[in-house]
């Protein structure tokens, strides 16, 4: 936690107990909602939503179609009024939201910008909207054109463009104002992996070096895989949350060992089966061995140095999708791959 | 956050820039007004001709009679008006009470008061005895003689006349008014159609959504598209006022910028309404349907075609909830009075009250799919 953090002077925390402890040891809780349920004419779209999204985080929501995530969104940013529970971002409540709105930046899924204006044009408005003055969104918006890779296309009008460079102008209408909070709903959606990564490059800066904040929502399993915390969203309830890399360790015959020891596989396999145990089977001149979590490797190394003086070996982790689909119960799987199986090749842009 | 122009002006801004770009709406401003005020224009009777007239000039008896002289000669061009006589040599003294009655064939008699030239510019009234069963006729003398007055005297406060009825029922007069209504209905649907569908419009895109998400307040957003809007109102106004006062040549006795503040008043009020109803639409389609739910009335009970004194109560009181009534008896009194605002104070001040109320519900309602 950096001390030195720049603390907007006008929401300076108030210097009680609990905000004495984002300053040493413990960092701010940013958003924080209880209980927080939401139903539309008798659909529980958000039920029970306990989040707490500490400073300086990547946060991602991720689950299928209908599972929840914009409504989360939307109900945190005060958009939508919850039917009960509590949300509080930025240590405001979130009726009140509006006193720290100009710190929250906003993208959301749907195309939301003006579609007879340019790119400029409505990069310009939002930040006319912040208050910031002209020349600055001036200097901003050529920085901003720039980590779009839209600095050519400035003055193309948004009916003009395509989804993806749309997505991207959204993007950059959303960071005008420098936000330490940031709700980005499905950020990369059409983006190319180039520039997605290069997105995520952005998106990490932002939170390591920045300390600012950001809740994101994205259907790329593989994608989620770069948030400090992952929420995983079905039906509206938050079914788990965790470091992607703690959750991986859970799912069960999750990890492995695959090992190349010609010739001796089959044996290697039945003794590691007798005497641990685990799940294996045999692949032409590979074993491959799974276990849970952080298992104890030298024990099935001992076994493999029985048979083997010299031998290759590599580690396995379970895909984002196996993590997803174990934590989000088995009756939805198989409509869960569907939904979420985006292949992840990218949009043609223009 | 503090309520800021600024973010109003941004608002405003963006609107005109993007209804800068759209080419149909802006070919829609220019050709609405043009094409209501020719079909109205010509089918309300603009285009009434050669009305048989006597003219008597009761000026010439005493002195000078140069002025009523011009006006005759001035009548006499008018091709709304045919001549028949010009009856210099009845007796002064002829009044309405003694007047015997329009000749067959003649649908009015036009009097130049005794010493209108001498007495000017405080002379006695013109006098015009008329044929009311046909108003479309009425319309055309009452606007040849107007024209003339305004003619002569340069300065539209110092128009005096008298119309008095001689058949036809005195109280059916929708006649005098079909200028006034013309233009209020022309900005009516253009600013309804304006407010409606480009606010549904901006919903439906997300929009709304995405700028309820920033410091701006509702007020603000509603405020500037309002204003961008009502420069578009003020374009147009002006427009109509040209098409008005050049194309069908009606006269405006009271001032032109009065009518033009007026009728800028009423497309704010409009735009208002249509803001406010806008928030009840889910789509484009539904936003569609409120135009003629708010026309019709407009154009069947404000007094536009027919009085509303002839109204049965219930109606009256329908009448007098719809802002176009107001405009319209606003306009009347200044386009063919020439009596401003201190006739009309109270009607103003409903039109005005109207106005703020439509104004703070579309910023309630604004974005009211919030739930």
């Amino acid at each position: 936690m950096n001390i030195n953090r720049k603390l907007d002077k006008e929401h300076r925390p108030k210097t009680t107990l609990r905000n004495y402890k984002c300053f040493g040891w413990e960092k701010m809780k940013v958003i924080q909602t209880t209980k927080l349920t939401k139903a539309f004419d008798g659909f529980i779209a958000l039920k029970d939503f306990d989040l707490t999204v500490e400073e300086g985080t990547i946060y991602g929501l991720i689950g299928p179609n209908g599972a929840g995530k914009t409504t989360a969104i939307r109900t945190m940013l005060g958009l939508l009024l919850p039917t009960s529970g509590t949300a509080t971002i930025l240590d405001t409540p979130v009726k009140d939201i509006k006193r720290v709105i100009h710190r929250i930046g906003y993208m959301p899924q749907d195309l939301s910008l003006a579609m007879e204006l340019t790119i400029f044009e409505n990069i310009l408005f939002f930040g006319r909207l912040q208050g910031m003055a002209k020349r600055d969104i001036d200097a901003r918006a050529e920085e901003l054109l720039k980590l779009v890779e839209l600095e050519k296309f400035g003055d193309r009008l948004i009916e003009a463009c395509s989804g993806g460079m749309r997505r991207r102008a959204s993007l950059a209408c959303a960071l005008v104002h420098d936000p330490p909070l940031l709700f980005l709903d499905e950020p990369t959606v059409g983006v190319d992996p180039d520039l997605r990564s290069a997105f995520w490059q952005y998106f990490r800066n932002l939170t390591e070096k920045n300390d600012k904040t950001i809740v994101l929502t994205t259907h790329y399993l593989t994608e989620s895989e770069q948030c400090d915390i992952i929420g995983l969203l079905r039906d509206g309830m938050l079914a788990r949350e965790g470091a992607p890399k703690d959750l991986k360790m859970e799912v069960p015959d999750g990890r492995g060992l695959k090992i190349r020891a010609p010739s001796v596989a089959d044996a290697i396999i039945r003794e590691v089966q007798d005497e641990l145990g685990l799940q294996s089977q045999a692949d032409g001149d590979f074993a491959v061995i799974r276990f849970t979590g952080d298992f104890d490797v030298t024990r099935i190394l001992e076994i493999v140095q029985r048979h083997a003086t010299t031998y290759g070996m590599e580690l396995i982790e379970p895909t984002m999708d196996e993590v997803f689909s174990h934590f989000t119960s088995s009756k939805g799987t198989a409509k869960l791959a569907a939904n979420q199986n985006v292949p992840d090749e990218p949009e043609v842009m223009i | 956050m503090e309520f800021s122009w600024y973010r109003v002006l941004a608002v405003m801004k963006k609107n005109l820039t993007a209804l800068k770009r759209d080419r149909r709406t802006i070919g829609l401003i220019i050709f609405l007004p043009i094409m209501m005020m020719l079909v109205f224009g010509y089918a309300f009777g603009t285009d009434i001709r050669n009305v048989k007239v006597v003219i008597c000039n009761l000026d010439a008896n005493a002195g000078s009679a140069v002025l009523s002289n011009k006006g005759y000669s001035f009548l006499a061009g008018d091709d709304r008006l045919e001549l028949t006589d010009n009856v210099t040599t009845v007796a002064a003294g002829l009044d309405e009470v003694h007047f015997p009655g329009l000749l067959p064939g003649v649908w009015a008699l036009i009097v130049f008061p005794v010493n209108f030239t001498e007495k000017w510019p405080h002379p006695a009234p013109v006098e015009m005895y008329v044929d009311g069963s046909n108003p479309q006729i009425v319309a055309a003398v009452v606007g040849a003689v107007t024209t003339m007055l305004v003619d002569l005297s340069g300065n539209a406060s110092v128009v005096l006349y008298n119309v008095t009825y001689k058949y036809g029922n005195k109280d059916y007069r929708p006649v005098d008014s079909m200028s006034p209504g013309i233009l209020g209905f022309t900005v009516m649907i253009f600013m309804l159609l304006l407010s409606i569908v480009f606010n549904v419009r901006e919903r439906l895109s997300g929009m709304t959504e995405r700028m309820t998400a920033t410091p701006t307040r509702k007020i603000e957003v509603v405020l500037g598209n309002l204003l961008g809007y009502s420069l578009i109102a003020v374009l147009q106004t002006s427009l109509l006022l040209l098409i008005v006062k050049l194309i069908f040549n009606i006269a405006i006795v009271g001032e032109v910028l009065y009518v033009f503040l007026m009728l800028f008043i009423f497309a704010i009020n409009t735009l208002s309404l249509g803001l406010f109803l806008s928030a009840f639409a889910k789509n484009e389609q539904q936003a569609f349907q409120f135009i003629p739910l708010m026309i019709i009335p407009s154009v069947l009970l404000s007094g536009f075609v027919f009085p509303i004194d002839g109204f049965p109560d219930f109606l009256k009181v329908v009448s007098y909830l719809l802002p176009m009534t107001y405009i319209i008896i606003i306009l009347r009194k200044d386009m063919l009075a020439g009596l401003g605002l201190q006739s009309v104070w109270l009607e103003f001040l409903v039109l005005a009250g109207m106005t703020i109320l439509f104004l703070l519900l579309a910023a309630i309602v604004y974005n009211r799919q919030k739930r």
